[in-house]
């Protein structure tokens, strides 16, 4: 990332910090209803002013912003009524998750943040007042599964707005037919630059950031501990591809060694050899968390648990600790990065409330992006005042400018593709017996 | 007991990949004597080959019986010397061993009996030889000395010759000839040559195209060893390919 | 440049032939005896897998035992299998084609007991294997394992298949099942018993292949491909041939990978490597390695 996109972005945020009471009025006020905001808004910012003093300041603002929010998106899901005839009945909002195969334990708790959305968009009385029925249908991680799942969503449900996939290959497979049936796909997980590329200005939008940015996340983070002689080991896909792509751009000469592995084969013996005997000081790693578990494991096994590994944010997650030898491999040398929204988001500790109530546990690595993905969509439904994907697509443009959302602001740019994307810096620790994830740092 | 094989009404039915059912054989009957030399001659896939798997036991039929001394077939309990159509030696063993195989199986492995056979066919200098090592015709006399060595009831030849050159072929009938006139062994010989029929046998069935039945029976009363250029052998060698034609009007 | 362990490289391809190796010799035979490529065979390797875990992970009983269930758990499955499904339907006149689509269905079945059982989830192994150095050689205690049961099975299978009664019966029966039971070898006793065997061989590769790695459904469709891949190369029906292939495809993957690398190629294609040979091999000696050694000598 160069200085003055740097700026540019931080610039961005502390605008959007500022501006974060407006935006909380989100759908209300880009429906022209802002009696949602000014009302919520005035009521916290007099009460912490009238009540004088900084902490009663804070809290008012809190519950001012709360009380914006709250009323913002009730207005803004309302703000379809008045073109209200066009929209159906029920309002279909289909999804594609990976519910089985690689990455089905990620999907199974992906899919939580999706149904949390919808749980919450029908309590505040749906679109216009239309309840919206959740169709979720699994990929089982593969991207012809995947495009059969989305032809049953699109041709026999009748979708418009389709929340997932989640990998970058499957979203590869499916964007082609999602362009022809004007169906609007937005993926909360699949990170990979390729989509940008492949899908320019069209349906494809995602609520993470793309790859070329946690590419150089990773790389950055190499650079700053130092090391000269680094490998890349990532899956060969998209992902993986485009991870690696992005830190050579970065790394340059630094980059000695790069392998391509397939997930399915399991014996990365020789993969781990040609490394160890490499002799670099880190590896550039991108996995899922099956292969990922047990990479780590003969990784263990080859000894290769003295060189640093820097991970992307595909193992990232408890499941990896299933694996015993992974799970102390982990703790001995890797650290990583994923996605996260920028810290002290008010959007974002309410949507963590709203989970804990409604699951009993916090929320974990894109749950919330699943949430901003699906709230979205509703928004953008309800704006375009049609179950039309041409005018819902438009919608989304439109809508994103204003939306706070859990992980932050949620604007698109013309590709579809997230303007700005923070990344924790993380490594495993052992606490009491068990493995834990800790943040050690941020990016940029 | 005067018959040594009994084939009563035997039919086949085989189910093809696509599901149909095909038929094979159709209401077969015959007989055949203690030493007798039977030829079937057919058309190729008239189910030559599945009519001698059912008298040797790999295979039953659909309907009807078979006897073998008396017996139901069953190469277990009923020593048979099958000498198949393909090539069919264990390509590990060398001479000695493939022969000797059948008699290691029923656990009376004597090499004297290997002995024999092997001088009976005429392979004494080649016991160690390997299959890919032997030419064409030399791999048939292994192949009939096994069967030969098990001192079977009864011979089963499917076309034994019908890959080898036609020198080769005329050494081997005279070679089969002569072993017959020794062992006097039941043998049952399948072929579409009839030269060959007509050389060896004492009895032809000409089967019909598919599904087979017996459609003429002849009686070979030639002297023996027969001259295949008299003008008896060519008239019982024309009658049948007469028959034949009937069936296969190609040839 | 690249620097590679050759040493390593070499013994990582022993540990990739081994586990081919046990999967793929039931396979062979049972292909030879029957005449039909056995899909279940997959499952044989994942009940395996699955019975060995429920003893060293469920009833914490140790992985000698899990060695032990995961044979015998396959054995049953392998002679259930062939008495209840296969037999009866070689009985009725079924073709190739029959008999491969009821071992698909077959294995579908058993997949899905599976899942039904143990769940579709993941599972691993949590025990730790102790590594060592031997020169410039990673070794773990598992890998070794794999390597020597792979031995241990090939030196009773020689002894077995060459001085035994039954073995020469075996072999015999794998290679041309007409001329065994023509000379008068009960081939439908020798089928159940190498059904057994081999069904017992794959749980036991199963149960390597899930301690080195994970535990799915389907664990055994992973090996399968590799697995058949062996069994064309190495000969349909033959031990030897097998044997030979197994380590030969091990090393054609692992080598294949540091020259892939080398050519900054993925890794993906080290099958395609495998199967590169595969091809060669066939134009070349159609029947596989299992005629390749003097021609049709003594390999099969
Ligand atoms: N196991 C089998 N299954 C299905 N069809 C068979 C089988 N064996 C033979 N046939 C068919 O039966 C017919 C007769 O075969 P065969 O007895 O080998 O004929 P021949 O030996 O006279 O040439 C052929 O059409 C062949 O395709
Ligand atoms: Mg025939």
């Amino acid at each position: 990332m160069n200085s003055s996109a740097t700026t540019k972005t931080t610039a961005v945020l502390v605008a959007l910090i500022i501006v974060v009471a407006v935006v909380a009025g989100v759908g209300g006020y880009f429906a022209g209803q802002s009696a949602g905001y000014d009302a919520g808004y005035k009521a916290g910012y007099d009460k912490g002013v009238m009540a004088g003093g900084a902490k009663a300041y804070e809290k008012g603002k809190s519950e001012g912003y709360k009380a914006g929010y709250e009323t913002g998106y009730k207005e803004g899901l309302k703000a379809g009524k008045p073109k209200g005839p066009t929209l159906p009945d029920k309002i279909k909002i289909g999804s594609l998750m990976c519910l089985s195969g690689f990455l089905g334990p990620m999907g199974q708790k992906i899919k939580l943040g999706v149904e949390l959305a919808v749980k919450e968009i029908n309590r505040k009385g749906g679109i216009a007042g239309r309840p919206v029925e959740l169709i979720v249908e699994d990929t089982a991680t593969d991207p012809k599964t995947a495009l059969e799942a989305f032809k049953k969503l699109v041709e026999v449900d009748g979708c418009k707005v389709v929340i997932g996939p989640m990998a970058s290959p499957e979203v590869m497979a499916i964007g082609k037919y999602a362009n022809e049936r004007k169906v609007v796909v937005i993926s909360p997980t699949a990170t990979s630059p390729k989509i940008t590329t492949e899908f320019p200005d069209d349906y494809i939008f995602r609520t993470v950031g793309s790859d070329a940015l946690q590419g150089k996340a990773l790389a950055d983070t190499a650079l700053k501990k130092g090391f000269t002689k680094i490998a890349t080991l990532v899956l060969n896909n998209p992902y993986g591809i485009g991870i690696e792509e992005k830190a050579k751009e970065v790394l340059g000469d630094k980059i000695v060694l790069s392998i391509r592995y397939d997930p399915t084969k399991m014996d990365f013996r020789t993969e781990l050899s040609q490394i160890k005997d490499a002799g670099v000081e880190a590896v550039i790693y991108v996995g899922w968390y099956e292969d990922g578990q047990v990479m780590f494991r003969q990784a263990l096994e080859m000894g290769l648990d003295n060189i640093q590994w820097i991970a992307a944010e595909g193992v990232y997650g408890e499941p990896m600790f299933k694996v015993a030898d992974a799970a102390e491999f982990m703790k001995r040398a890797v650290i990583g990065t994923r996605p996260i929204a920028p810290t002290g988001l008010i959007t974002y500790k309410l949507f963590a409330e709203s989970f804990k109530k409604e699951y009993g546990k916090a929320p974990t690595m894109y749950q919330d992006t699943a949430y901003d993905a699906t709230m979205l969509a509703a928004l953008a439904i309800a704006y375009a005042g049609q179950y039309d994907g041409a005018k819902i697509k438009d919608a989304l443009q439109y809508v994103s400018q204003y939306y706070i959302g859990a992980t932050g602001h949620k604007m698109f740019d013309k590709n579809g593709d997230q303007l700005t994307q923070f990344y924790e810096i993380w490594k495993v620790e052992k606490v009491d017996g068990k493995y834990k994830f800790v943040g050690i740092g941020r990016w940029p | 007991m005067k018959y040594k094989v009994e084939v009563e009404k035997v039919s086949k039915f085989f189910v093809n990949p696509n599901g149909e059912r095909l038929q094979v054989l159709d209401n077969i009957s015959f007989k055949v004597y203690d030493g007798e030399f039977l030829c079937f001659v057919g058309p190729s896939g008239c189910g030559k080959t599945t009519l001698l798997r059912i008298i040797a036991g790999l295979e039953k039929p659909s309907s009807g019986r078979v006897r073998v001394e008396g017996e139901t077939p069953n190469p277990k309990k009923i020593r048979i010397g099958f000498v198949f159509q393909e090539e069919a030696l264990f390509p590990w063993r060398n001479v000695w061993d493939n022969i000797k195989f059948g008699l290691e199986v029923r656990g009376n492995y004597n090499p004297k009996i290997v002995e024999d056979v092997v001088r009976l066919v005429g392979l004494e200098n080649f016991k160690s030889y390997y299959p890919h090592q032997l030419s064409g015709g030399m791999r048939k006399r292994v192949a009939i000395a096994r069967a030969l060595a098990v001192n079977p009831s009864i011979i089963l030849m499917d076309e034994p010759f019908g890959d080898l050159d036609a020198q080769t072929r005329w050494i081997m009938h005279k070679e089969l000839y002569s072993i017959h006139e020794k062992l006097k062994k039941t043998t049952i010989l399948v072929t579409h040559n009839v030269e060959e029929a007509v050389y060896l046998a004492d009895r032809v069935l000409v089967l019909t195209r598919r599904p087979a039945k017996v459609k003429k029976e002849i009686f070979i009363g030639l002297e023996r060893p027969r001259n295949k250029l008299s003008s008896q052998f060519i008239r019982f060698r024309e009658e049948i390919i007469g028959f034949l034609r009937e069936e296969v009007p190609e040839i | 440049m690249v620097v590679v362990n050759w040493l390593q490289v070499l013994f990582n391809s022993a540990v990739t032939g081994s586990l081919y190796l046990l999967a793929a010799v039931g396979l062979t035979l049972t292909y030879g005896l029957t005449r039909f490529p056995n899909f279940a065979h997959a499952e044989f390797m994942a009940l395996g897998a699955y019975a060995g875990y429920t003893i060293a992970e469920q009833l914490k009983l140790g992985f000698p035992y899990s060695f032990i269930a995961a044979f015998i758990s396959s054995a049953a499955l392998g002679a259930a299998s062939y008495l209840l499904v296969f037999r009866p339907l070689t009985h009725r006149g079924a073709t190739i084609i029959h008999l491969m689509v009821a071992s698909i269905g077959l294995d579908f079945f058993v997949r899905h007991l599976i899942k039904q059982v143990w769940g579709g989830e993941q599972l691993s192994f949590r025990m730790v294997w102790p590594y060592f150095d031997v020169g410039p050689v990673r070794i773990t205690g598992l890998w070794v394992a794999l390597i020597l049961s792979a031995i241990v099975m090939v030196g009773v299978m020689h002894i077995v298949l060459t001085r035994t009664r039954l073995g020469k019966a075996i072999r015999a029966s794998a290679n041309n099942p007409d001329l065994a039971m023509a000379s008068g070898v009960d081939v439908e006793k020798i089928a159940l018993v190498v059904w057994i065997v081999g069904a017992a061989l794959a749980g036991v590769g199963g149960l390597f292949r899930a301690a080195d790695t994970r535990l799915v459904p389907l664990i055994g469709w992973e090996i399968l491909l590799p697995a058949f891949a062996v069994v064309i190369l190495g000969g349909i029906g033959s031990f030897y041939g097998a044997l030979i292939a197994a380590y030969v495809i091990g090393l054609a993957e692992n080598f294949g990978v540091v020259f892939l690398v080398m050519f900054k190629l993925s890794t993906d294609y080290k099958f395609a490597i495998a199967f590169l040979i595969l091809i060669l091999t066939l134009i070349l000696k159609p029947s596989g390695f299992g005629r390749l050694f003097g021609e049709g000598g003594k390999v099969v």
